[in-house]
């Protein structure tokens, strides 16, 4: 991801060595590259807007006779027809769209006719707990887990361990969310009851959704991190780290983490974007009121508005935190940072 | 694909995998033939039966049995994956490999737009297409193989690239192949396998989007039913009948693990670990070898190693690399070790380094560096030790340093460790040795990262990292090998002030025995892990006895060397280390071997004897080949890693223009390469190259691209490879090709054998120049056509002129009639601005 948007994203006059600070004028680098990636975020957001906004307009047919059933009265199509606005022209839905849209007037429910910002505000704490925890679980798990078992196999050693890591892990992340998330409710519901399965009444209710959610993505990463710290060990900078005699944990710690995360990153960095589509299934699973099992409820019954809005909330998740990533890259990744990617 | 079902039974999961991949594609032939009656019976008296004989999962909301509908359930779900694997192949494959096979511009656009689809959740993207398309199953395999479309896109387009900007690409180019042949048989060959492997993994991925929207309601609906519904319906009765969801789910969970690990196999994932039982009992062998007391006598060398051994466990037993060296140096004394690569010496001195990693086996009968054993010592104190006494620097300056730390970083860091200085005190420290070792505005300097210097600077800010403690030794693996001709010089040069000043005695490794000659005072030279030769730099020319030692003075070419003979080369190669001769490793490749030398087991006086260039006479005539550009501007526009942009090339490494005036020859561009030439003109045979056709421009010149294995084709046989170049040139009837490729081959010494063998089975550099054939005079023009095979085998061809890049001046100049020097900003742009 960085080396494309650092070809994006350069210009000529920042290439070669400067002895000294750039003469005036250019803003720094990091500036620039930060610059660069907001507009690439505006860029994405934008296009998840109008993509969402056409999304009615593919639809063969009349959506709202579709969604309202072929028994619906005809001038309670019209109108609704009427309060989507899909009887104005195109350009003018389109400004009207953009306008509601940044004054965080989502409409109204096709359905229940209550305003969509009163459910998204009513949901939206209990999935960003879930897709909160279930980042954090990922990411310690995975960097922890893959730098311990890729420090102890490098180069052969242990190779019981190296074989047992890659079954587990294969077979963990060859799970779907859904699967492992089943696969925790017979367990709790039927075996042990220790945490609730169905609902969200307190904090416990968080656990068994994170886990589910958690086990597939974590495997995944610790595989990445796993051989990128195979390849890392190997890299000549860690030999050299070695004949400069630093204590294990400095080489490690300081020379190999670093440069072991960028290659991690860059290589599972869209891992960490199915975390957010995961809690859409995983609050189905576990009955918990968030916008995942609203988005599946109004996809089904058609409730356009629910859905463009969701769609549009969970999108923007995934590209903010896609920036997110890339401002660490950039961070960890001195070459990444001076070329604007 | 032989190769790769081969992999897949070779391995225990792979052939599992492979079964269990079989019975799901015989149940989803069979299934709905055979259970679909009794999946679809309805028996409401029997709505959700807890598992019993009749019905293995228990029954749904409608009595129908589970287990039946399961195993119908298999055909839907595997078609319905495969089809979303084939939309997002159909989609994806083109586009990749349109946006890399077509200019850089279009490429940077396409990644742009492919990493945002990319990162974008494929859920998201199969719920949007159900959205528009209606809930069913055409909209879960449309929206799931459209989310999965740019995963092929970007994997096609990478791959194509890297294989694109490789040299048989270019060379094929050159040679005038037809754009339709090029993507066929040089492109898509090559990328063809990474892509099967991403397609089988596909499945699954498409089998588990699928099962998922389904679960959710988003796919299959009543009457239609995969697995993922069927979980659903199992899930309502969990507490009662938990079968009903476990059956389903466990064939989605298997079928997920078959395909993704069936990828895994293929892909090698499995094969890459030594954990074959007959290595581990090599390796636990050799581990438990009683290790011989070390000598206790305290020496008076700085260094002095007995009968160093170093063995690396293999699959055939033990690889002896190092077979009992001894070597000791003197304090303040300079020693060169000299080798061809394999002969041990590099892994000779990281076992004296203690820097051999696990599975390799050191032992030694004495391993004492400044009256010290080492081996005997306790590893922290050993740390110690070694961190302030001993200072290592590396064969390449591009690697060696951590990119993610600041110089100043890392030279304060050894201080701050072994002297426990403290920040500000070691920051200082450091200035002063950058100082030390010729860098400019050392304390600026500092705080750059290590891509912000060039490579002599990086191998001098190398040697100032191992400055920062007193080291009484500096042990230098090849410190000039990756550094042009004038930074080597300058590197060396300060080796020895350092040598001189701060009486460090250095250990330079080498396999240029110029290099020692000209740094150190005594000269090792090592063979198939043992020392053949040990003798003072001064008598070397003279006294040198061993017929390798005299081999390796013989073949160095310099300015003097009458460019009317050939070059003198060693043949053969050194013997591998799984099957070496009882006596002399290198009677196999001597002029002088005797029956004596098979017996004997070291190495006594030998007989003096004439040593002799062999080979024949060739006749060579060279003539500069024209080729201007202005000179007050760069002719490059791009710098290796082929971004574009004015003032780039002033950083580059190496000088690119060398090459890049030779790259202009194919003047198009292309993917990690230079642009078109923007400034002068280039004319071969009297006329302008660019508006030559293909054809026309190969007949009129050729190119010898630097890497060898890089300019062939790693999927054409060699004769195919050179036959190819022929049909582009279009001169020679087919019939006669044939008598062409052998006489070709000949031409440069191959046995016309090697026609039919792949290039990883012939020496590469000498396929590589025949495969430019010889109708009218061309002009070959070669990007440093010797620098990495370790002999010469640049042999002028007869009859044609040539244009050969070399950064070496005594290659250039044994081929060439009228070298030009390239105006090569390179090395004085980054240190004096």
């Amino acid at each position: 991801m960085t080396t494309s948007t650092a070809e994006v994203g350069e210009s000529p006059a920042s290439a070669g060595p400067r002895l000294r600070p750039a003469r005036g004028r250019r803003a720094p680098a990091w500036v620039r590259s930060a610059g660069w990636k907001l507009l690439r975020l505006v860029i994405s957001i934008w296009a998840v807007l109008t993509l969402t906004f056409l999304m009615i307009q593919f639809i063969p047919g009349d959506p709202v006779r579709l969604a309202l059933g072929p028994d619906a009265p005809a001038s309670l199509v019209e109108e609704r027809r009427q309060q989507l606005g899909l009887d104005q022209p195109l350009v003018a839905q389109y400004l009207d769209y953009w306008g509601r849209m940044l004054t965080g007037d989502f409409g109204d429910s096709l359905l229940s006719q209550q305003p969509v910002s009163l459910l998204v505000e009513a949901r939206i704490a209990n999935t960003a707990t879930i897709v909160v925890l279930s980042l954090l679980a990922t990411s310690v798990l995975s960097i922890l887990g893959g730098l311990l078992v890729g420090v102890a196999t490098h180069r052969g050693r242990r190779p019981m361990l190296k074989t047992g890591f890659t079954m587990a892990t294969g077979v963990a992340a060859a799970l779907p969310d859904f699967l492992v998330a089943v696969g925790l409710v017979f367990l709790f519901a039927v075996t042990f009851t220790v945490f609730p399965v169905a609902g969200a009444s307190g904090a416990d209710s968080f656990v068994l959704p994170t886990l589910a959610i958690t086990l597939g993505s974590a495997a995944t990463m610790m595989r990445v991190v796993r051989s990128s710290t195979a390849v890392v060990l190997d890299q000549d900078y860690m030999l050299v780290a070695r004949a400069k005699r630093l204590p294990a944990a400095r080489v490690y710690l300081r020379h190999g983490l670093p440069n072991l995360l960028t290659a991690a990153l860059t290589l599972g960095g869209l891992q960490l974007g199915t975390v957010v589509t995961g809690t859409i299934v995983v609050e189905n699973v576990f009955a918990i009121p968030g916008l995942g099992t609203a988005l599946v409820q109004a996809l089904i019954t058609r409730d356009y508005p629910v859905v463009q809005t969701i769609m549009v909330l969970l999108a923007s998740a995934v590209l903010v935190l896609n920036l997110l990533i890339d401002v660490a890259l950039g961070a960890l990744d001195p070459r990444s940072k001076r070329q604007g990617g | 694909m032989r190769r790769q079902l081969r992999t897949v039974f070779s391995t225990v999961t792979g052939s599992v995998a492979a079964v269990l991949l079989v019975l799901l594609v015989l149940l989803a032939i069979v299934g709905p033939i055979v259970w679909s009656g009794r999946a679809g019976a309805i028996d409401v008296a029997k709505a959700w039966q807890p598992p019993s004989g009749e019905h293995w999962f228990g029954t749904d909301e409608l009595g129908r049995d589970m287990f039946a509908r399961s195993l119908v359930a298999t055909r839907l779900s595997l078609l319905s994956a495969v089809a979303a694997s084939a939309i997002a192949i159909v989609l994806g494959v083109p586009t990749g490999l349109l946006a890399a096979m077509f200019g850089p511009r279009l490429t940077s656009a396409f990644q742009s737009v492919v990493n945002v689809a990319i990162a974008f959740p494929a859920l998201l993207t199969a719920m949007f297409v159900g959205t528009v398309i209606g809930i069913g199953v055409p909209g879960a395999i449309l929206g799931v193989g459209i989310a999965l479309a740019p995963m092929f896109a970007r994997l096609t387009q990478t791959l194509t690239a890297s294989v694109v900007s490789l040299d048989y690409v270019a060379a094929a180019r050159t040679m005038g192949v037809p754009l339709r042949r090029l993507v066929g048989r040089h492109v898509l060959a090559n990328v063809a396998e990474p892509l099967i492997i991403t397609a089988t993994t596909s499945v699954g991925t498409s089998l588990l989007g699928i099962s998922a929207l389904s679960f959710l309601g988003l796919g299959a609906r009543p009457p239609q039913y995969d697995w993922g519904g069927l979980l659903s319906t199992g899930l309502k009765a969990i507490y009662t009948s938990p079968m009903a969801a476990i059956g389903p789910g466990a064939l989605i969970a298997v079928s997920g693990i078959v395909f993704s690990l069936l990828g895994e196999v293929v892909a090698g994932a499995f094969g890459d670990n030594q954990s074959s039982r007959r290595f581990g009992r090599v390796a636990r062998a050799m581990a438990r070898r009683r290790r011989r007391a070390p000598s206790a006598s305290p020496s008076d060398f700085l260094l002095d190693v007995r009968d160093l051994r170093v063995g690396f466990p293999s699959e055939n037993g033990e690889l002896p690399a190092v077979r009992g060296v001894s070597l000791r140096v003197a304090a303040g004394e300079r020693v060169g070790i000299v080798g061809e690569s394999g002969s041990g010496k590099s892994v000779s001195v990281m076992a004296i380094a203690q820097l051999v990693e696990h599975p390799a086996v050191v032992t030694a009968d004495r391993l004492s560096f400044l009256g010290t054993e080492l081996s005997t010592m306790a590893p922290a104190a050993r740390r110690r030790f070694l961190g302030t006494n001993l200072a290592m620097v590396f064969q390449n300056p591009m690697s060696s340093l951590n990119p993610a730390m600041r110089i100043g970083a890392q030279l304060a860091e050894v201080s701050r460790v072994h002297s426990g200085l403290s920040r500000p005190e070691a920051r200082a420290r450091a200035a002063d040795r950058l100082a030390e070792v010729g860098i400019a505005e050392a304390g600026h300097r500092l705080r750059q990262y290590p891509h912000e210097f060039s490579g002599g600077m990086r191998q001098r800010a190398m040697i100032a990292m191992g400055l920062m403690e007193t080291p009484r030794l500096i042990i230098a693996d090849e410190p000039t090998t990756a550094l042009d001709v004038t930074v080597q010089r300058q590197i060396l040069d300060l080796l020895l002030a350092i040598n001189r000043d701060a009486g460090a005695a250095i250990l330079l490794i080498s396999h240029d025995i110029s290099v020692i000659a000209n740094v150190c005072e005594r000269v090792v030279v090592m063979y198939a892990g043992v020392v053949v030769e040990d003798l003072p730099v001064a008598s070397l020319l003279r006294a040198a006895v061993h017929p390798y030692t005299r081999a390796l003075i013989a073949s160095v070419p310099d300015m003097a060397t009458d460019r009317s003979t050939d070059l003198a080369t060693i043949p053969g190669r050194p013997p591998s280390l799984d099957d070496l001769p009882a006596g002399c490793p290198f009677a196999s490749r001597c002029a002088f071997a005797t029956d004596r030398c098979a017996e004997m087991p070291r190495w006594p006086r030998w007989p003096t004897a004439t040593w002799r260039p062999a080979g024949t006479h060739r006749e060579v005539h060279c003539e500069r080949w024209s080729c201007r550009a202005r000179p007050d501007r760069p002719v490059w526009r791009a710098d290796r890693r082929g971004r574009r942009g004015p003032g780039r090339g002033r950083r580059a490494g190496a000088g690119p223009g060398r090459r890049v005036r030779v790259g202009q020859v194919d003047d198009r561009p292309r993917g990690a390469r230079p642009g078109p030439v923007h400034a002068g003109t280039i004319t071969a045979g009297g006329q302008e190259v660019r508006r030559l056709s293909a054809r026309d421009r190969a007949r009129r010149v050729q190119m010898i691209f630097q890497d060898p294995f890089g300019s062939l084709n790693p999927r054409m046989s060699v004769g195919g490879i050179i036959r190819e170049g022929l049909e582009a040139l279009g001169e020679l009837p087919a019939r006669e090709r044939a008598a062409e490729v052998t006489r070709l081959l000949e031409l440069v010494s191959l046995s016309p054998d090697l026609a039919q063998r792949l290039p990883a089975a012939s020496p590469a550099a000498s396929a590589s120049a025949s495969r430019s054939p010889a109708p009218s005079p061309p002009a070959p023009a070669c990007s440093s056509p010797t620098r990495s095979p370790p002999r010469s085998t640049c042999r002028c061809r007869p009859r044609c002129s040539t244009c050969c890049a070399a950064s070496s001046p005594p290659n250039a100049s044994r081929c060439c009639s009228s070298p030009t020097t390239s105006p090569s900003s390179a090395t004085s742009a980054t240190t004096s601005r």
